[in-house]
């Protein structure tokens, strides 16, 4: 679940000891709610055994022979 | 008699190598133009004359005593204020960084310097590259060559603009969601997207570790195969490095069969959210290169809404994490739109983070499988639009109000999250005169190929990059 308004404000007072004004609020509960609602799709669909891309994987990506240069 | 100004690097290298020209007279005559176009669209934010004509004469020298300065011999060039190069400042665009001078350069630079470029200075972009309209507060907003009332696009802007007025031949741009791809379609330039690692970003200011790339944009495909032949390889002090030695851009550039090449057409890809001009003019080239033997195959890009979502997943997330610090001592010397899209970014918890770069797997290995099997390359446009007002925070786009900023990075940040490159090519303008561009999108690791395919298609006049000599 979303986080509740006064929860983002603690943890924005925590991290930077100022509060969100609204506009911020409502912008950053969308982002995440749109950001949640994809993370329960997703994890139903990947494959158990995927491991997370943070960069180019030749040898992953395109296959042992395609990459035999990398 | 064609001015030196409007040679394309290629035909620098080779008239400075014949001696039909000095490295002075090219730096001499671009420079004229930095300072009298530059500063009317706001496209330096450093460049030193002296540093400019000490370089040239340096390459004469080498010239008269018979060395081979390498391969941009000469070549005035530019790079995005985000790339180190020693004892420049690199601002980033930000008032934050206005005193960061570099004390080395960046791999790009060096490989730049090696191959005798003649490196301008360092051009104006959108703060901390995060938002693509080339705005900024603190150096100025870019302005388009074509109309300085309208956006540059960004965040590359000074990248975009400085390229199509002439005042370099190649300028360095980077790219996360289409820095590069947006100020090429609205400038009227080319720009190239290479696969995530194949240019080094060591020393270069992150926005988005993942996501991040560095090109050219330029008046010709040969000269992004130029750039890309000169930068492109694998360097140990950037963790996202890999190698390109099956690569050989210059080659692949006569040797593109058109008659055996697919060209994939993801119409729901961009359709529903496009210009109707822009569509049109698109379905025209479908048929114009069909008609010169391209198949053309009509194909779905896969799960497309997750895969934006996870997207800005990353990009927020590691965008927060870049500015962390900065934001908790210097939130006010920040552009205020710039700071209100970093800050998502704290509240994206881990494991949606974890899951989008998973995903990322999954679904590039989807494309590359599914894709990249049936056809070369997918061809769409880059922009939705062409270039809005700069004061123009909205646009009505088939009858729907839609906002600026999102509408411009809406079909370029798909191949960040996918990785592959992609190239932008000036393909028409407006009733009013501005252009807009296509982009050709190919598989990880395809970069030699599908520059060749748009070398093609500029050689059949699909597409051409005008220079402005003179402004409005």
């Amino acid at each position: 679940m979303p986080l509740e308004k006064d929860e983002f404000q603690e943890i924005w007072k925590t991290l930077f000891n100022q509060t969100l004004d609204k506009k911020s609020l409502s912008d950053i509960q969308k982002i995440l709610v749109d950001s949640l609602e994809s993370e329960k799709k997703i994890s139903d669909i990947i494959s158990s055994d995927i491991e997370p891309m943070y960069k180019i994987t030749p040898k992953n990506i395109l296959g042992e022979n395609n990459a035999k240069d990398n | 008699m064609q001015k030196i100004t409007d040679y394309n690097a290629f035909e620098i290298v080779t008239s400075i190598k014949n001696r039909e020209i000095s490295a002075l007279e090219v730096a001499n005559a671009f420079l004229e133009r930095c300072k009298s176009i530059g500063e009317k669209l706001n496209t330096w934010i450093t460049l030193d004359e002296d540093k400019i004509i000490f370089r040239a004469n340096e390459i004469d020298k080498l010239i008269k005593n018979g060395k081979n300065p390498g391969d941009l011999c000469g070549i005035p060039v530019g790079i995005k204020d985000l790339i180190d190069m020693e004892n420049f400042p690199t601002t980033s665009g930000s008032l934050i960084e206005k005193d960061n001078i570099a004390k080395f350069d960046s791999t790009i630079v060096s490989k730049l310097k090696n191959a005798g470029a003649n490196i301008f200075g360092k051009l104006n972009l959108h703060e901390f590259a995060f938002g693509p309209t080339g705005l900024n507060p603190h150096y100025g907003d870019q302005k388009n060559p074509w109309n300085p009332e309208h956006m540059t696009g960004g965040s590359s802007g000074g990248s975009g603009n400085s390229v199509v007025t002439s005042q370099v031949a190649i300028s360095i741009g980077s790219d996360t969601g289409g820095s590069i791809r947006i100020p090429s379609s609205l400038c009227g330039s080319y720009g190239l997207k290479p696969t995530l690692g194949l240019v080094s970003k060591f020393r270069c200011m992150p926005l988005s570790w993942s996501l991040d790339t560095f090109g050219p944009l330029s008046m010709s495909i040969e000269d992004c195969a130029l750039f890309m032949s000169v930068t492109a390889g694998f360097d140990q002090n950037d963790p996202y490095s890999i190698h390109s030695n099956h690569m050989n851009f210059i080659s692949k550039l006569k040797k593109n069969e058109l008659n055996k090449t697919k060209i994939g057409h993801a119409r729901s890809f961009y359709e529903k959210n496009t210009d109707k001009q822009i569509v049109s003019r698109i379905d025209e080239i479908m048929q114009q290169i069909s008609k010169l033997g391209i198949e053309i195959i009509e194909i779905e890009l896969p799960d497309l809404n997750l895969a934006y979502d996870a997207c800005t997943s990353i990009m927020v997330s590691e965008a927060a994490s870049v500015h962390e610090k900065r934001m908790r001592y210097y939130a006010d010397k920040y552009d205020p739109q710039v700071i209100e899209r970093i800050k998502p970014g704290f509240f994206v918890p881990a494991t949606t983070y974890i899951q989008s770069q998973r995903f990322r797997r999954e679904w590039s290995q989807k494309v590359t499988d599914e894709i990249f099997t049936k056809v070369d390359a997918i061809l769409a446009p880059t922009t939705p639009i062409a270039s809005p007002l700069r004061n123009e925070h909205s646009v009505f786009l088939n009858g729907k109000e839609r906002q600026t900023r999102g509408l411009l990075i809406s079909l370029t940040r798909l191949w960040n999250f996918y990785g592959g490159p992609s190239v932008s090519m000036p393909i028409g303008k407006t009733k009013e005169g501005l252009p807009y561009g296509a982009q050709l999108m190919g598989p990880i690791l395809g970069d030699d190929k599908l520059l060749g395919i748009a070398y093609s298609l500029q050689q059949e006049k699909i597409c051409k990059a005008e220079r402005i000599s003179k402004l409005q």
